[in-house]
């Protein structure tokens, strides 16, 4: 009994560790009776079951056949030739090599054919519920976990087995719920196979005949060995106790390397925190600290410079154009006070025109700056590489970032060249430096590590190595909660088709701060409902304006909003009008590769050349330009050239 | 012991500052900077000039400062990645007043472990002499913000040629008094002025001792990460000599 129980645990023990419900908090934008705009969660409005919906049609497109399900049944569990051969010939052992095992033991539990004959039953009872179960959608358990319930199931009978305990009592149960636990694991393969609702009985049925198939084909095999090695006297006694501690050597092994990557114990990934998570003082306690340092001797210019430049990391962190203008006005008051040896001020006013996008008036300053001091001559250098950044000279901004690098080896400096070096194709570089940063992350300063943890992830997701890029954010979002990084982890979870699990995230970082960028990545998750993709887009249109007018000059997100709204001309035409405004302040390749989009959208197919040639000419080489220029040449009908960009893509 | 040790430091320390145009107490706030990386300033007295206590006229204090206005109240570590360095030139008393030669006779490099889930840091000391690198012996560790007081030397001693270096690390209020504002404004005035003779004209009325009211103390409230040493004088000592000339470098690898 005691036995049983603790196979029931084995079985219920994943149950509990499942995720929770999907969350359905709905969201809105409107205008309150102020004229201010709010956001409204949990309004009816949006049926959940019509994204469900969408996500079962984008899986109807190939449909395996009857046939097909019952050999990958087969082959699931090792029972092909195929599946111990790689496919360059040379022998491997097959992923199902754990089934076979089971089915090994079950042989070797003993006790006559008719009790083997039983167990094997149970067996089948117990993985055919769980298979139809999991696969119906009834209970759902990630692969990770089963996978490792399914290695300790093995070795836990294999013990039984080993230890001489032969017949154990209630062993029918035992092996029905051991049963179940590999049916989880089946149904993780039939998933994969993304079918369609009308499919899945019949794909049901198949794969688990094909199961059965390849049970009886390894006991085929089996039968007769185990037969012959008893009529073997010395082997007679040890068959049965030496197979069995082997595969319990074996299977304990595969339990600790599959526990090894759920992700609670990946704790050792280069890109994990290894530092204790110190929460950092909130933002508002920071201000009013200066701000009574401040109230104290507003003479002080370190404490005006002090309260200015906590004021400017709070807009940069929350969008506050409020801060922003006091931070603007100190600053000024600071400069005004004290004309000379005032490098902190002269440092913030910089940045404070960049942030304003007034890149040119930035670079004049960055370049007196440069001829200062040492701390003047450094603030210049980062400065200037985001206004070098914003005007399109990537060479520039590459040389600003190695005279950093070598003033100082701060791992801040690291991924500023680490990300001008991506902009320009240059991945190894990028690599390297990426790796020095995460090797100088320093305790404490959470704030960067984040952004380091962004940037990478970033990096990782536009070059597609989408495991990579989710298992970075996931770091991230270790250390804090934070927009930027949810927006992205929605971003890449899309990519991974897990439609569900990105709509989740965006109404999380829409809570934490309402973008337009978020209502305009839920509208192009529902493509598929017309309703709710205009009722996203609306909505979208309306904070990305409101955005405009209370930001420091982001246009991008307006533009990029328009252009999805690009079935009516006249949008386009306000794209392009907006388009030519930034550019007007901002000619960098990010914004001459959407300039090209919308151009092209609307089938300004020469203009929109134009457009990314320039952005080529800046030393744009990220995966959005080398795919715009492709489109632009398919537009224009050289497939040739079009490849010759995709295969640029391909090899950086 | 000479008693002109502080003064020969100090001018030690000025001289090799170089161009620095004050002391290097501050750069102000940076985004893109490692606040551990960052240095303020360097204390270094007899034992005696506290205590009153001749007994104690044997022991070298060495107090390193870093990280500069950082807020009460927020846990700051030292870097994991950095070395915190004491350079010690030997000065032989009758070459006192002579120029520093900035030779590095003696460091005592301080290194940091990862903080632990305390929030406290191991604690490794070296002691390089002449060019010869001796670790000491101890089981050191950072105070945490935790740490209502901060603890006596005699906690924590780190084990040479048995001898014991007194060792202690963590957050302490910053005891440098500077009205940094005054300084800055009168600076800038001379500067303003353009020659020496228009400078001559400034009146100093913001650093006179009348003024002294309203000077305010720029550190006030603010934390520093201090690293502080007690070494006994006769592990630094050669040849008789009894001044030092001392600085403090943060370095890390390219």
């Amino acid at each position: 009994m005691r036995i049983t129980l603790l196979f029931v645990g084995l079985v219920f023990i994943p149950l509990l560790l499942t995720g929770h419900p999907l969350d359905k908090a709905k969201l809105s934008v409107f205008k309150n009776e102020r004229g201010i705009l709010s956001v409204k969660f949990n309004d009816a409005e949006i049926p959940n079951t019509q994204i469900e919906t969408q996500i079962q049609q984008s899986k109807s497109e190939k449909v395996p056949t009857f046939g097909k399900t019952l050999i990958l049944g087969v082959g699931h569990i090792g029972a092909l030739p195929e599946e111990w051969v790689t496919e360059e010939g040379q022998a491997q052992w097959p992923e199902g090599l754990d089934h076979i095992l089971l089915v090994v033991l079950l042989a070797l539990s003993g006790g006559g054919l008719w009790k083997i004959l039983k167990r094997v039953t149970g067996f089948t009872l117990g993985h055919s519920l769980s298979l139809a179960a999991a696969t119906l959608g009834w209970i759902a358990i990630p692969s990770n976990i089963v996978e490792v319930f399914i290695a300790l199931s093995i070795a836990a009978l294999a013990a039984f087995i080993a230890a001489g305990k032969k017949d154990i009592r209630g062993g029918f149960s035992i092996i029905t719920l051991t049963g179940f636990l590999h049916g989880l694991g089946f149904a993780n393969a039939l998933k994969e196979l993304n079918l369609p609702n009308d499919k899945i009985i019949s794909a049901l049925i198949s794969f688990n005949l094909g199961v059965e198939l390849g049970q009886i084909i390894i006991l085929c095999v089996l039968i007769p060995t185990l037969w012959m090695l008893t009529r073997i006297r010395f082997a007679k006694a040890f068959t049965a106790p030496a197979t069995a501690a082997v595969v319990m050597i074996l299977a304990s092994f595969w339990t600790y390397e599959r526990t090894q990557e759920l992700e609670i114990f990946r704790t050792e990934h280069w890109s994990a925190y290894r530092f204790p998570i110190i929460p950092p003082l909130q933002g508002e306690q920071v201000i009013s600290r200066y701000e009574a340092e401040y109230k104290r001797d507003p003479a002080n210019t370190l404490a005006i410079n002090s309260l200015a430049q906590v004021l400017f990391s709070a807009y940069k962190k929350t969008g506050s154009l409020k801060d922003f203008e006091r931070a603007r006005s100190l600053n000024t008051a600071s400069l005004q006070q004290q004309k000379l040896l005032n490098s902190s001020a002269k440092c913030l006013r910089a940045s404070l025109l960049e942030a304003e996008h007034r890149f040119s008036e930035a670079i004049l300053e960055t370049q007196t700056l440069i001829q200062g001091s040492k701390q003047e001559r450094e603030c210049g250098l980062v400065t200037q590489i985001s206004a070098a950044l914003a005007i399109g000279d990537l060479n520039q901004a590459a040389i600003a970032a190695n005279t950093l690098v070598m003033m100082k080896p701060y791992a801040s400096y690291y991924l500023m060249r680490a990300n001008i070096l991506e902009a320009q194709g240059r991945q190894q570089e990028s690599d390297f430096d990426l790796e020095k940063a995460f090797a100088r992350e320093e305790a404490g300063e959470t704030g960067f590590s984040q952004k380091l943890r962004f940037i990478t992830a970033r990096i990782y997701y536009q070059r597609g190595e989408i495991d990579e890029a989710l298992q970075v954010t996931n770091s991230g979002l270790q250390i804090a909660e934070n927009e930027n990084l949810l927006i992205l982890k929605a971003d890449i979870l899309n990519a991974k088709k897990d439609y569900i699990g990105a709509q989740d995230i965006l109404y999380r970082a829409f809570e934490l701060r309402p973008q337009s960028g978020i209502l305009r990545r839920l509208a192009a998750l529902n493509h598929q409902s017309d309703e709710i993709y205009r009722h996203y887009l609306e909505q979208a249109e309306l904070l990305a304006r409101a955005e405009v007018e209370t930001s420091t000059g982001h246009r991008m997100e307006l533009v990029r909003v328009l252009s999805m709204k690009g079935q009516s001309s006249n949008k386009l035409t306000e794209a392009i009008e907006l388009i030519k405004k930034e550019l007007d302040v901002r000619k960098s390749a990010e914004v001459m590769t959407v300039f090209s989009e919308v151009l092209l959208q609307k089938g300004n197919s020469v203009q929109a050349f134009h457009a990314i040639q320039t952005a080529l000419q800046m030393g744009g080489r990220s995966k959005e330009v080398l795919q715009q220029a492709a489109k632009v040449e398919i537009a224009l009908g050289n497939k040739s050239r079009a490849f010759l960009y995709v295969s640029e893509r391909v090899t950086n | 012991m000479n008693l002109k040790l502080i003064p020969a430091i100090f001018v030690g320390c000025l001289t090799l500052a170089g161009g620095l145009k004050a002391s290097d107490h501050d750069d102000g706030e940076m985004d893109g900077k490692g606040r551990s990386l960052n240095l303020t300033d360097l204390y270094a007295f007899r034992e005696d000039n506290q205590t009153g206590n001749s007994a104690d006229s044997e022991n070298l204090i060495l107090v390193m400062n870093s990280n500069p206005r950082s807020l009460p109240g927020q846990q700051y570590f030292f870097s994991s990645n950095a070395r915190y360095e004491f350079h010690l030139s030997r000065v032989l008393d009758s070459d006192k007043d002579k120029r520093p030669t900035g030779q590095s006779d003696i460091i005592l490099r301080v290194t940091f472990g990862a903080p632990d889930v305390n929030s406290r840091q191991t604690i490794n000391l070296a002691v390089i002499r002449d060019g010869i690198e001796q670790a000491t012996s101890g089981n050191l560790q950072t105070s945490n913000i935790g740490d209502s007081k901060a603890g006596s030397f005699d906690a924590q001693l780190a084990q040479i040629d048995g001898q014991s270096i007194g060792v202690a690390a963590g957050l302490r209020e910053d005891p440098f008094f500077f009205d940094v504002n005054g300084f800055f404004k009168t600076r800038a005035a001379i500067a303003q002025a353009g020659t020496a003779a228009g400078a001559a004209q400034i009146k100093f009325a913001s650093l006179s001792t009348s003024h002294n009211a309203s000077a305010s103390d720029f550190t006030a409230s603010y934390n520093v990460n201090s690293i502080v040493l007690r070494v006994p004088l006769s592990l630094l000592k050669k040849n008789g000599n009894s001044v030092f000339d001392v600085w403090e470098t943060i370095s890390v690898k390219q």
